[in-house]
């Protein structure tokens, strides 16, 4: 049991390290979008997972309340797509497919891992090589996402309110 | 007597319909952001809610997956959301602000009270129907900060 949460709760502090270091004050409201339009995604995925069981989490957070593993839903991926739209989108094509390919892997290996040597997951019908693949593909996905919700208007006709002044 | 579940896909039809309907085509991303984060709020506060066992759901989708409501959490209530944003009255006196913002939990509140006495879609353990008024209320006042913030606007509600 320490070594689930030790496990997980190092992941996290992780992540919130790299955040707090890769992200810089003004995209604050794109690490924001992407945060959460990786949580929805990934919450689809994880309830439709969990539904048909190809994948348990004996060890989780909110045991009564779900069977998805919800801190890797709510806060480990999405934490990966931030760093991944913080780090990689402004460099070259060759650069961006290897970056994608890379931090699928890593979550791939860190997937394995902790279904090796921890109680958080079992795989049932499900695979490292399926994590990998889910990754590659959600986060071109959430970044095409979150440059749609980015590209809005930042005034509204009519609006006689703005200020322009927060931020 | 309607089936549960047909209600409950009911849910999902008229909130799909309503998201068509009452976003207009230029505030679409507006909406979008506005789903996402209710999803994020409802996500953690519904779990929090089984898990202190205030509510329960016995007839619920995905219920080998979760024991919260899926329905209400990842679609009703972040399309309320959604709709309540966009068709904000930011250029109304105060009083229609505060009236438009307390006119959708009491709506949804409305709504939920003959679902909670006739059908088995929600049960209520140790809570009432007073505390979704207010936490709606208060969720969407939440989401409204966010969405201001989020596009630079003064805040107006509050």
């Amino acid at each position: 049991m320490l070594i689930d949460w030790l496990w997980m709760g190092g992941s996290l502090l992780l992540l919130l390290l790299l955040l707090i270091r890769c992200v810089p004050g003004d995209r604050l409201r794109e690490m924001y979008a992407t945060l959460f339009t990786m949580q929805g995604i990934k919450w689809l995925i994880g309830v439709v997972k969990a539904e048909l069981q190809l994948e348990t989490y004996p060890v989780r957070l909110f045991p009564h309340a779900t069977r998805l593993d919800f801190l890797t839903e709510f806060a480990i991926c999405p934490s990966i797509a931030v760093l991944y739209i913080m780090l990689v989108p402004a460099r070259p094509l060759p650069v961006q497919l290897a970056s994608v390919v890379g931090i699928a892997g890593l979550f791939a290996a860190w997937n394995l891992l902790m279904t090796e040597f921890t109680s958080l997951q079992r795989y049932i019908h499900w695979s490292a090589w399926a994590d990998f693949a889910t990754i590659l593909v959600l986060l071109p996905l959430v970044r095409a996402l979150v440059n749609w919700i980015m590209a809005a208007p930042r005034r509204q006709e009519g609006d006689a309110h703005d200020s322009g002044s927060s931020g | 007597m309607i089936p549960d579940r047909l209600v409950e896909a009911g849910v999902w039809v008229v909130a799909l319909l309503l998201l068509i309907v009452f976003v207009p085509a230029d505030k679409r991303r507006e909406a979008a952001l506005s789903i996402v984060f209710m999803q994020f709020i409802a996500w953690i506060l519904g779990l929090l809610a089984v898990e202190m066992n205030l509510l329960s759901y016995p007839v619920r989708f995905f219920s080998m997956a979760n024991s919260a409501s899926f329905t209400f959490e990842f679609c009703a209530l972040p399309i309320v959301g959604a709709l309540y944003n966009v068709n904000f009255p930011t250029s109304s006196a105060p009083w229609r602000r505060w009236a438009y913002a307390a006119a959708f939990p009491t709506a949804l509140t409305a709504i939920e009270y003959p679902i909670e006495r006739y059908t088995e879609l929600v049960e209520y353990i140790h809570w009432h129907l007073s505390w979704t008024w207010v936490s709606e209320f208060v969720v969407l006042i939440g989401c409204r900060m966010f969405y201001d913030w989020f596009y630079r606007r003064r805040p107006l509600v509050l």
